[in-house]
């Protein structure tokens, strides 16, 4: 379940980094332009980050990632988290030989003989097994973090005083900020000013308004869920000073740009604290007031063709961005290669049946043990030591072959996949719709992945 | 040491303290939830933090103060931001702005840029 979670994650973060990189080019493009207009953009990093359905479109410039999830075949095992990490201690020191390998992993379940049942996981997949433990230790990590300082900061504000409607004063903060989703309170610094307050209310009520305390919060969750991505702390970052540009401006916008040198002087006030040298560490993803000071002395009285440039900007960049781009429909023989995997290699397929074909062959061997599916079969035919197979011919037009050979059939509801076995060779025939497609290999080497690229099409005939 | 800086609503608190002193804890109460809206438990609380910081002291239910007003106005100098406010608001929270460290240049650059906009 967990590594479900955590591979959506990776494939959605991908994405989204592409994303973010294209809104951060969008967000130099519309520089001289409100900061609504860059603001907007980050709610579709937001929607990328979040919701891992996304919809095909031609106009869309997100390229289509590699799904990390497609190529994981360990998601049916039972494997604890001291086995990936002692899969993942191995690997590195793999790695640190010259050596990508194959690891080989033990699961909690007991196979044959009493011993855990072993597993086979490439370089990849290992690390994907041991670091979905890590993310999920970053995550509570910081969840952890963030309500420490959140459980400080409300014992700072008691015998805060209430000045009217959803106003509070309280000492020992030096920021205003707004607190609470359903009710949400502001609260003031009382060192501040009374002539500064006006315009204090008034940005902190236009966030309300714009239910950026609520946005903020989502945001922070997503970076929770991101938090190994690099990119999206870069975009974190630069959402919250949008954030706060853009309630600059609407603040402007209704009040009048006479206010403008006031408004700043008061950011200026509170960021210094009167006090020229102050060494208060900065509270993460606020300030900038050098920025947001000289965004307002840019402001103008927006022109309407510059807010409908804008705009359009904007639009076109969200809906390129929304969207991904259609993926090439598949080849035939990636389509043989896929059902392979979902079938055999991943067993994410509900099979209908499996049949064996019948023969004295297995009854009268005493270590038989029901094949559950083709490797199980294979297992048993390479300690069985069957004759070799004629190469080259065929399958379909040799019955007597057939006819002897051992063979386990598995069928779902589209397809059918016969494995055909004598010593030193294997064939698996695949039947999918009109079209039987074929492949060949040497039983001695055969590993699940040996079956990569190797299906011919044996009818109908080209 | 004494920790003589006040926030404004601590002082108002202190005030009630001063002018009505010496009087009992449950008088303090009701006088600061008239002027000041709180509850029971939050003077009972600021209370406590005041008296830890050798301001104020509470003998059995009877509260004195430990330095007058005019020693601790002595003390003060300006109003300023609590400096000894440790760590940053959580990053989750939307708020106006913060401090954050400028540079002598920074802020003379950023005052013109202000007077600027006046004109």
């Amino acid at each position: 379940m967990l590594d479900r979670i955590f591979m959506e994650i990776l494939d959605m973060s991908l994405q989204a980094s592409a994303v973010i990189g294209v809104v951060i080019l969008a967000r130099l493009l519309l520089r001289r332009a409100l900061k609504i207009f860059s603001y907007a953009l980050w709610s579709i990093v937001l929607l990328r980050l979040l919701c891992p359905v996304s919809i095909e479109a031609p106009i869309s410039i997100v390229p289509h990632m590699e799904s990390v999830s497609e190529s994981y075949t360990l998601q049916n095992e039972n494997i604890s988290i001291f086995s990936a990490g002692a899969a993942a201690y191995q690997a590195i020191g793999d790695a640190l030989n010259g050596g990508l390998g194959v690891q080989h992993i033990h699961t909690d379940e007991i196979g044959e003989g009493g011993m855990p049942k072993i597993v086979t996981a490439s370089w990849g997949e290992v690390w994907i097994l041991f670091g979905q433990y890590v993310w999920l230790a970053g995550i509570v990590g910081l969840l952890l973090y963030s309500a420490a300082t959140y459980i400080r900061l409300r014992k700072k504000l008691i015998g805060a005083l209430p000045l009217g409607e959803n106003i509070y004063l309280a000492d020992h903060i030096d920021s205003p900020f707004v607190l609470g989703i359903c009710k949400p309170k502001i609260y003031l610094p009382s060192a501040l000013g009374e002539a500064e307050r006006g315009y204090i209310i008034a940005h902190e009520q236009q966030h309300i308004r714009r239910l950026d305390h609520i946005v903020k919060l989502i945001a922070y969750v997503a970076l929770a869920l991101h938090w190994f991505n690099p990119l999206v702390w870069v975009a974190y970052i630069l959402f919250c000073k949008d954030m706060e540009m853009s309630c600059d401006e609407s603040v402007i916008r209704k009040m009048g740009g006479h206010i403008r040198a006031d408004y700043s002087a008061s950011l200026l006030n509170l960021a210094t604290g009167r006090r020229i040298l102050s060494v208060t560490p900065l509270a993460f993803g606020e300030g900038d007031p050098k920025g947001r000071i000289k965004n307002l002395a840019r402001w103008k009285k927006p022109l309407p063709w510059v807010i409908a440039l804008s705009l359009l900007v904007c639009l076109t960049t969200a809906g390129c961005l929304m969207t991904d781009q259609p993926t090439e429909p598949p080849t035939e023989l990636e389509m043989v290669q896929k059902a392979w995997n979902d079938v055999v290699v991943k067993r994410t397929v509900p099979v209908e049946c499996i049949m064996l074909s019948p023969g004295a062959l297995y009854s009268s061997w005493p270590h038989y043990k029901e094949p559950k599916n083709i490797f199980d079969l294979l297992d048993i035919c390479k300690e069985l030591n069957v004759d070799a197979l004629r190469e080259g011919k065929p399958i379909w037009e040799d019955t007597y072959w057939m006819g002897t050979m051992p063979n386990v059939t598995i069928m779902t509801p589209d397809m059918e996949i016969t494995a055909y076995v004598k010593t030193g060779n294997v064939v698996v025939v695949l039947q999918m719709g009109e079209t039987w497609h074929y492949a060949h290999c040497q039983s001695s080497s055969l590993t699940r992945e040996d079956f990569d690229g190797y299906w011919y099409r044996t009818y109908p005939l080209e | 040491m004494i920790e003589v800086k006040l926030g404004e609503v601590e002082a108002r608190f202190a005030d009630i303290i001063w002018q009505n002193e010496p009087l009992h804890s449950r008088v303090l109460a009701e006088l600061a939830e008239k002027e000041l809206s709180w509850k029971k438990s939050t003077t009972y609380t600021i209370l406590k933090r005041l008296c830890e910081r050798g301001i104020f002291q509470n003998s059995n239910g009877t509260v004195t103060s430990l330095i007058s007003k005019e020693e601790f106005h002595a003390l003060q100098s300006e109003k300023f931001i609590d400096e000894t406010f440790d760590g940053s608001l959580p990053a989750f929270l939307a708020a106006f702005g913060s401090r954050k460290k400028l540079t002598d240049e920074e802020i003379r650059e950023l005052t013109k840029v202000i007077e600027a906009m006046r004109g």
